[in-house]
């Protein structure tokens, strides 16, 4: 499997920040707010979440191409999935910022985007219902890749290359809930079932390894 | 299942509702309401302010119809108050109809911060003119203000 590795509260300037990294992809995210909706003219009882995913104009290989539709629908969706997760109740007629920066992309990178944004709203200390993790993988041929690099992933303009499709988790632990559920190409039913399976577990793993993460982070910040 | 609250060493998440006392400062005054900005909730400093509206039927307990919001507060007051609601879309709502809501530091037009001589009054100390704002009955912090003011 890839090797993943992270940080928070590396950005001074948000309430919580966090770094990503899943093999080559690289990922950071960061938090500000709740603070007060400027644009005055819509009321609501529940706080809102403002998600703007980007990529860097560094972060792909080959020519640049404009991918400002492919940011909006990635921001869109991680937005609904950061809606469950997080207490708007708790901060009416409040808005809260979250940005991602992509800064290099190598597979995986909506994955690694939600890992962040768990890891960057505990840094935030942003009331939430569970921890975020997600996973995804790329079906080629009944064999599951956890975590494929750019080149596995499953493209729609992969002609002639025998794959199947992607499958992106994002899992809540302790309410055994998936919030984020997106899936690219023709899967099978026994493959996606079988692939639920591993990304869950996946899941599980990553987040001991947060929990450890932000207990020491924590307690290192308030020793004194 | 359990809630967990998490103190980091960062500002807390809050927000301001209904019952807790803010520290404003008065950004607009008008006749009928005074603007200001929420700076902090209870005693947690914000870093970026909420928008708050003090209406002329919530500056005092009695005599609700006899206020002059001019002579309650003026642009640049700090004022405690306390919410009444979240209001709506553009403020949340204040009052200070209470003896302990009120403005707390004012600076007169001499621009040093005014003593409190009464709950209706205050006094510049260098150019001794009187102003009228409705003072907070704040007792330990005007022996202090007093202090400063003497240095």
């Amino acid at each position: 499997m890839k090797k993943v590795y992270f940080q928070t509260g590396l950005t001074g300037g948000a309430k919580g920040s966090s770094y990503f990294e899943l093999g080559n992809s690289k990922v950071i995210c960061s938090v500000l707010g709740p603070h007060e909706i400027k644009k005055k003219s819509e009321f609501s009882i529940n706080g809102q979440i403002s998600c703007k995913f980007e990529y860097a104009s560094f972060s792909h290989r080959g020519q640049s191409q404009d991918r400002s539709s492919k940011e909006a629908e990635i921001s869109d969706l991680i937005k609904t999935a950061l809606e469950s997760v997080v207490c708007l109740e708790m901060f009416p007629k409040a808005i809260l910022d979250i940005n991602f920066l992509v800064l290099e992309e190598d597979g995986g990178v909506i994955s690694a985007a939600l890992n962040a944004a768990g890891l960057a709203l505990a840094d935030a200390s942003i009331p939430m219902w569970d921890l975020i993790t997600s996973s995804c993988a790329s079906l080629c041929d009944n064999e599951i890749k956890i975590f494929p690099n750019q080149s596995d992933e499953y493209c729609p303009s992969n002609d002639g290359l025998d794959m199947e499709g992607n499958v992106v988790l994002a899992y809540l632990i302790a309410s055994n809930q998936i919030i984020f559920y997106h899936t690219d190409g023709v899967l099978s039913k026994e493959s996606l079932v079988d692939a639920n399976k591993k990304l869950i577990d996946t899941c599980k793993g990553m987040q001991a390894q947060f929990k450890s993460h932000l207990l020491k982070s924590f307690c290192e910040k308030n020793k004194n | 299942t359990h809630v967990v609250e998490v103190f980091s060493g960062k500002e807390l998440t809050v927000v301001p509702s209904p019952g807790d006392v803010v520290t404003v400062r008065i950004s607009q005054v008008t006749q009928r309401y005074a603007k200001c900005q929420i700076l902090c909730i209870r005693d947690v400093e914000l870093s970026e302010s909420f928008s708050g509206l003090l209406r002329k039927e919530d500056v005092q307990a009695e005599q609700k119809d006899k206020v002059e919001m001019y002579k309650s507060f003026r642009p640049g007051d700090i004022v405690l108050s306390k919410v009444v609601s979240i209001g709506d879309s553009q403020s949340y709502l204040l009052t200070t109809a209470e003896d302990e809501l009120g403005v707390v530091i004012a600076y007169g037009e001499g621009g040093v911060p005014m003593v409190a001589i009464g709950w209706q009054e205050m006094q510049c100390p260098k150019t001794f003119q009187k102003e009228n704002r409705k003072v907070a009955k704040v007792v330990s912090e005007l022996f202090e203000f007093e202090e400063s003011v003497d240095k």
